[in-house]
């Protein structure tokens, strides 16, 4: 698109600080709007199983819960909505002619997950068990598919298909070419798994934390034990997952964005039997990864499954086409996370399971309690890095964000209004949380018999 | 019909939808605040226990309406959400205060009084912008030079045009929803005289 850049890219990072606070802000609250409901979920299937209350009283704190973090998601997912087309209406003019699709689809998810939502949080005492586990399921799908509708426009700006740019006019536009992007698969398949997993460990880590507040209060510990494994056994399953389609994601940018990856490992030179380099910071002037420790081929090996894969380096694109060099920390920061949580699951189970041992050790609780926090800063750094690893493009070799950007100035204020905003209403959820479980503690409704 | 006839239409289906549904949202939070020192009456509660189911629905159409301007005529997108950034963006953060706030209160009622301001005075607040998309898009108030658009808020809010379409939007706002909550509470057996004329006959 030919479109003359009348702003400096002061004005492009303005914007896109704006954008990515919006996005920074809402992806918190879409994650757990997608993990929560699978655990709540996995919570009533296991009541009917076992008709074990405790899994009742999971079910129903969590939805409480759920509702409020809606409360958020929904309005900063609405915030975000318009906010494209109005920060990046170049970006959505391209959108709106080729990959209208996904948000006209997710229209419809979003309206089945906040009609069942309401139905299940305003009146889930006035349903029958097999009313509420329905519409807890179309919670529970209305929330994926809004996620994975959403992840695809996300795809297809990395991988965009579908259409051609002749003289700054869209031409050969076909809309379920550009839907099924190179991409697509993949990248929504790793925002689903990741919520599920964030979802679970967030479980995980307020359960450890609560027992290791009632040490001595048997029954309280024994009803956070049982949602402590349930969140550790998902958590663990999902991370799992979650690894395995991150490889297979990295896979994808070294066919179809290369230079994304090799800023993302810090690579500059193309080679053969490329090595993988693990922390460390990218230094552009020595075009070397400080402090990293250098594993010998590994990289070949990840990118293409053999060692004599050729990886391409960053100096065989132009310099302005570089993604900036500090992704390949937020890289490194997203996959440590990841690995790290997997590691945390697998002590568990090992634990448990093959040394039999039912009560974990105080330093194994209190990793516990760090992995949801853990878990959702990977997110964000993934998020990130997804998003600026892309950069200079908003479309992939199509079109630049500068291209995209709104001709309106003045965007410093509305950050600080929409950060204000955020801030306040982070705030006042901790608040009204705190506030809510305070007055309804678990011992009103824990029976003293088990 | 022509392509653009079935997009307008389907385009100010959503409007209407959601013109309807937000205008008894708005407006029921706007009774409950008016009531809210009046026990003897129950608006406050009746406005309240509609309010809360609704809203996510609602909600639903403000996005309906953006993604189907955008898909049906992408042409418009770049005018459009250049000039409307700044009345939009406040229009967001009234709307993102007002519903986490519908559902804090819901959980946790100490902010129950907090919501009741906070729901009728954006009640008002958020039909006045929301209705001044139509006078912008009217297009006097819009000035380019060198092929940048921009809105001119000084000319928008001193022109006696946009306070007729804001009168319009709030008198109508309070109309529908006033009609509706009396039908809402006369279906659950309130008579409506206590609600809305109650405070007369005192």
């Amino acid at each position: 698109m030919e479109r003359d850049e009348h702003f400096g890219m002061d004005h492009v990072l303005t914007a896109r600080t704006l954008f990515g606070t919006t996005m920074a802000f809402h992806i918190i609250f879409a994650t757990l709007g997608v993990g929560i409901p699978l655990m709540i979920l996995l919570a009533e299937l296991l009541y009917q199983k076992t008709k074990d209350n405790d899994y009742a009283l999971m079910a129903n704190r969590w939805t409480k819960a759920l509702a409020i973090l809606l409360g958020v998601a929904i309005p900063s997912g609405t915030i975000a909505g318009v906010q494209l087309s109005l920060l990046w209406p170049g970006f959505m003019e391209v959108v709106g002619k080729v990959m209208a699709l996904p948000f006209q689809i997710e229209i419809y998810a979003f309206f089945v997950e906040a009609l069942f939502l309401s139905i299940y949080v305003y009146a889930a005492d006035r349903i029958s068990p097999t009313m509420r586990i329905i519409s807890l399921t179309l919670v529970a799908i209305g929330a994926a598919a809004s996620a994975i509708l959403i992840t695809n426009v996300h795809a297809f700006e990395g991988t965009p298909t579908g259409f051609r740019i002749e003289n700054g006019q869209i031409v050969d536009v076909n809309p379920w070419e550009a839907f099924f992007n190179p991409s697509f698969a993949v990248t929504a398949t790793h925002v689903v798994l990741s919520a599920y997993m964030t979802g679970a460990f967030t479980i995980a880590s307020i359960a450890a934390y609560h027992m290791l507040k009632n040490r001595h209060h048997e029954r309280i510990q024994l009803f956070h034990k049982k949602a402590l494994m349930l969140g550790l056994t998902v958590g663990g399953v999902f991370s799992l997952l979650t690894a395995i389609n991150g490889h297979e994601s990295a896979q994808l940018l070294h066919e179809y964005q290369p230079e994304k990856l090799a800023a993302a490992e810090g690579l500059f030179e193309t080679q053969s039997h490329a090595p993988l380099v693990i922390g460390g910071f990218t230094d552009r002037e020595t075009q070397t990864v400080k402090w990293g420790i250098e594993i010998p081929w590994l990289l070949s090996f990840l990118a293409g499954n053999r060692f004599d894969t050729v990886v391409v380096g960053l100096n065989d694109f132009p310099e302005e086409w570089w993604p900036p060099l500090f992704v390949h920390t937020l890289f490194n920061a997203m996959v440590g996370i990841g690995m790290f949580l997997l590691l945390l699951s697998i002590v568990g189970f090992v634990w448990h399971r093959i040394r039999k041992q039912h009560i974990f050790p105080n330093w194994f609780m209190w990793t516990v309690v760090t992995a949801g926090p853990l878990a959702l800063l990977g997110i964000e750094f993934g998020w990130i890095f997804a998003c600026t690893g892309r950069q200079p493009w908003v479309i992939y070799r199509m079109m630049t964000t500068a291209e995209a950007v709104t001709q309106s100035t003045n965007l410093g204020t509305l950050f600080l209004l929409f950060t204000s905003i955020y801030v306040f209403l982070l705030i006042a959820v901790v608040l009204v949380l705190r506030s809510y479980f305070r007055r309804h503690p678990i011992e009103q409704h824990l029976s003293t018999h088990m | 019909m022509t392509d653009e006839l079935i997009a307008i239409s389907i385009l100010w289906g959503f409007i209407f939808i959601y013109a309807v549904m937000a205008t008894m949202d708005f407006g029921a939070g706007f009774w409950s605040m008016v009531y809210i020192n009046r026990p003897q009456t129950k608006a406050t509660k009746i406005a309240n226990r509609y309010l809360s189911p609704t809203w996510e629905v609602t909600n639903v159409f403000i996005v309906a309406i953006v993604v189907a301007l955008v898909s049906f005529f992408p042409g418009a997108t770049f005018m459009l959400g250049t000039i409307l950034l700044i009345p939009g963006s406040i229009i967001l953060l009234l709307l993102t205060v007002r519903s986490a706030f519908l559902v804090f209160s819901h959980v946790a009622p100490k902010y129950e009084k907090v919501l009741v301001y906070i729901s009728g005075i954006s009640g008002l607040l958020i039909p006045a912008f929301l209705i001044s998309v139509l006078p912008i898009t009217h297009g006097s108030f819009v000035e380019t030079m060198n092929g940048v658009s921009r809105l001119r808020l000084d000319r928008l809010f001193t022109s006696p045009h946009e306070y007729a379409f804001i009168a319009f939007a709030i008198t109508s706002t309070l109309f529908l929803s006033s009609l509706l909550l009396a039908d809402y509470s006369n279906e659950a057996n309130e008579s409506v005289s206590k609600i809305f004329v109650g405070d007369i006959q005192e």
